[in-house]
C-alpha cells in the first residue's frame, strides 16, 4: 500500500463504480468520512477518464494503414506474387559520405536492380550501364500509388532508361508536413556520380534484390544478415491467416504501411517517415523510391522501391549504420 | 464488423479509425509517455487486425478490442523494458499536445500513474477510459476481479493524492 492509499479506498472505489455489495454500500453510505473519500476518488476518476491528446491525423492515417497492410501481407495476390516487401540489407556503404548520399546511391542501385527485376537481366552487367537521371516528385514528397488492379508487369529485356523530367503527377502526400525536410530535387545533380559507382558488394545486393520476394519474410532476410536489431522485432506474419484482402497494386497507404513494417523489423522503429519519394522510370516501368527515416530531420535509414502500377513486390532496403 | 472480418478493406479501415482514439488513450495511459504510447498503439492496432478472425462476437467489439489493445500494449512495453518517463521529460515532450490539452492535468495523471506498475495502470485505463466493469477487466487481463478492484483503487488513490497536493491543477474537477 502506498502513502496515497487508505485502508478503505477499495471500498470507496468499488462504491463509486457500483461494484460494491449491498452490505458495502450500506457501510459507505453510513460513514461521512467514506462518502467524502468517494468524492475524492470520483474527482480522480473523472480526471483519469479524460482522454489524452489525440495523435495527429497523419500519424493515425499511417498507423491504420500499417494495420491494414498487416492483414494483406500474406494474402495471396492475384498473380501469386507476394505483396511482402523483400529486404535487401546493405552492410557497408560504397563511401563514407553523408547518410543521405548513401541513401541516394542505394536508390540508384536498387533502381538498377529493379530494372533488372523487371527485365530479367543480369544485375551486375547492368550495373555500370545505367545513365540519365531520376525525376523527383515536387518537394520530394509524393505518393503515387492507386487502388486500381492493373495487369501484372511483364518482363522487359530493355536496358533501363531513366526519365529526366520531374514528375508532373506528383501529389501532396499525407506526410506533406515534412516536405521541407528533404528536397528530392537536390538529388538530381548527384546522380551521375552515384550511377558511376562500382562496388562489388552493392552489385551483389542488386543481384539479391532480383530474387523473388516469395515467402522470404523481412525477418528472415534481416536475420540472415546477422542483424541483432531484429531479435526483438515483431514478426510480419500473422499467427493465423488474415482475411483475404488480396489485390495487385498497393495503395498509397499500403506503400507507406509496408515501408513502416519493414522498418519495424529492421530497426524496431514504428514511426518511420517517408522523407522523400522519387518518381522514376526504369526499363520503361515507373517506380517509386521512398526514402525512410525515423524523423523528418533524421538520416535516411531505409528505402522502399515500389512498383506503383504492377504487382511486383515492394522492396525494402536497409541502409547501413 | 462482419464485413471487416471478411476482408472488406473499407470496413476494416473504418473500424480501426473508430476505435483508434480510445486505443491510443489506453496505450497512452498505460505507457505514461507519448513516444511509447504511439508505438504501443501501432502494435495494438496490428494485434486487433491479426486477432479479428478470432473475434466471435460474444463481447462487444469495443470491449474485445480494448482487451486486445491493452495486452498488446503491455507486451510491447514489457518487450522494451520501458518504465514511465520522468515528468521532466514529459514536459519537454509537450509540443505534440493540442492547445486545449491541460498540461497540468496530464502531468498530474502521469505522475500518479508512474507510481503504479503498468498492469495497475491498465486496470485504471480500462475502467475509467473504456468504462469496462470489473468482470470485463478481469477477463481481459486474466486476473481475479478482486485484484482489479484493488488496482483501480490504488490508481485513483495515487491521483487523488496528486490532486490534494495541486488543488488548482484542474478546472474540470467535479465538486460533488
Amino acid at each position: 500500500m502506498t502513502m496515497a492509499e487508505r485502508p478503505d479506498d477499495e471500498l470507496a472505489s468499488a462504491y463509486l463504480d457500483e461494484e460494491a455489495t449491498p452490505d458495502e454500500r450500506a457501510l459507505v453510505e453510513g460513514d461521512p468520512v467514506l462518502l467524502a473519500r468517494v468524492e475524492e476518488l470520483r474527482a480522480a476518476a473523472a480526471l483519469l477518464a479524460r482522454s489524452p491528446a489525440p495523435l495527429p491525423a497523419s500519424i493515425v492515417d499511417a498507423q491504420v494503414a500499417a494495420a491494414l497492410a498487416s492483414a494483406t501481407v500474406d494474402a495471396a495476390a492475384p498473380t501469386g506474387r507476394s505483396e511482402l516487401a523483400a529486404v535487401v540489407p546493405l552492410r557497408r556503404r560504397a563511401s563514407n559520405t553523408a547518410s543521405w548520399f548513401a541513401a541516394v546511391a542505394a536508390v540508384a542501385v536498387v533502381l538498377i536492380g529493379f530494372a533488372s527485376f523487371f527485365g530479367g537481366t543480369d544485375a551486375s552487367s547492368q550495373f555500370s550501364s545505367v545513365g540519365g537521371s531520376i525525376s523527383t516528385a515536387g518537394g520530394g514528397m509524393a505518393f503515387g500509388g492507386d487502388d486500381s488492379e492493373p495487369e501484372a508487369l511483364e518482363g522487359s529485356p530493355t536496358a533501363p532508361e531513366v526519365d529526366v523530367e520531374p514528375s508532373a503527377t506528383a501529389v501532396p502526400s499525407p506526410a506533406a508536413e515534412y516536405a521541407g525536410a528533404f528536397d528530392g530535387h537536390a538529388l538530381a545533380p548527384m546522380l551521375p556520380d552515384i550511377l558511376a559507382v562500382d562496388d562489388d558488394e552493392l552489385a551483389a545486393v542488386v543481384s539479391a534484390s532480383l530474387e523473388p520476394s516469395g515467402a522470404a519474410s523481412l525477418r528472415n532476410a534481416a536475420v540472415a544478415d546477422g542483424s541483432t536489431s531484429t531479435s526483438t522485432s515483431t514478426s510480419l506474419a500473422p499467427p493465423t491467416a488474415p482475411p483475404a484482402l488480396g489485390r495487385c497494386a498497393p495503395s498509397t497507404a499500403e506503400i507507406h504501411a509496408i515501408a513502416a513494417r519493414a522498418m519495424v523489423v529492421l530497426y524496431d522503429i514504428v514511426s518511420v517517415i517517408p522523407v522523400a519519394i522519387i518518381d522514376a522510370t526504369v526499363a520503361e516501368q515507373p517506380v517509386q523510391v521512398v526514402l525512410l527515416a525515423a524523423a523528418s530531420d533524421a538520416p535516411v535509414i531505409g528505402l522502399l522501391v515500389v512498383d506503383p502500377t504492377g504487382c511486383a513486390a515492394p522492396r525494402a532496403v536497409q541502409l547501413p549504420d | 464488423m462482419e464485413a471487416a472480418q471478411q476482408g472488406d478493406r473499407r470496413a476494416l479501415d473504418a473500424l480501426l479509425r473508430r476505435h483508434h482514439g480510445r486505443v491510443h488513450a489506453v496505450c497512452r495511459r498505460i505507457a505514461g509517455n507519448d513516444a511509447d504510447a504511439q508505438d504501443a498503439t501501432q502494435e495494438a492496432l496490428l494485434a486487433i487486425v491479426r486477432g479479428l478472425p478470432r473475434y466471435d462476437g460474444r463481447a462487444a467489439f469495443g470491449t474485445w478490442a480494448y482487451r486486445v489493445a491493452t495486452n498488446a500494449c503491455l507486451d510491447e512495453l514489457r518487450r522494451r523494458g520501458r518504465r514511465p518517463v520522468p515528468v521532466e521529460e514529459i514536459v519537454d515532450r509537450g509540443g505534440n499536445d493540442r492547445p486545449d490539452d491541460r498540461l497540468a492535468d496530464r502531468l498530474l495523471i502521469d505522475a500518479a500513474m508512474a507510481e503504479l506498475p503498468e498492469e495497475y495502470r491498465a486496470c485504471v485505463a480500462l475502467r475509467d477510459l473504456c468504462d469496462l466493469d470489473y468482470a470485463q477487466i478481469a477477463d481481459a487481463l486474466g486476473i481475479p476481479p478482486g485484484t482489479v478492484r484493488s488496482r483501480i483503487a490504488r490508481g485513483r488513490a495515487a491521483l487523488a493524492q496528486q490532486l490534494a497536493g495541486n488543488p488548482g491543477a484542474t478546472g474540470g474537477r467535479p465538486t460533488s
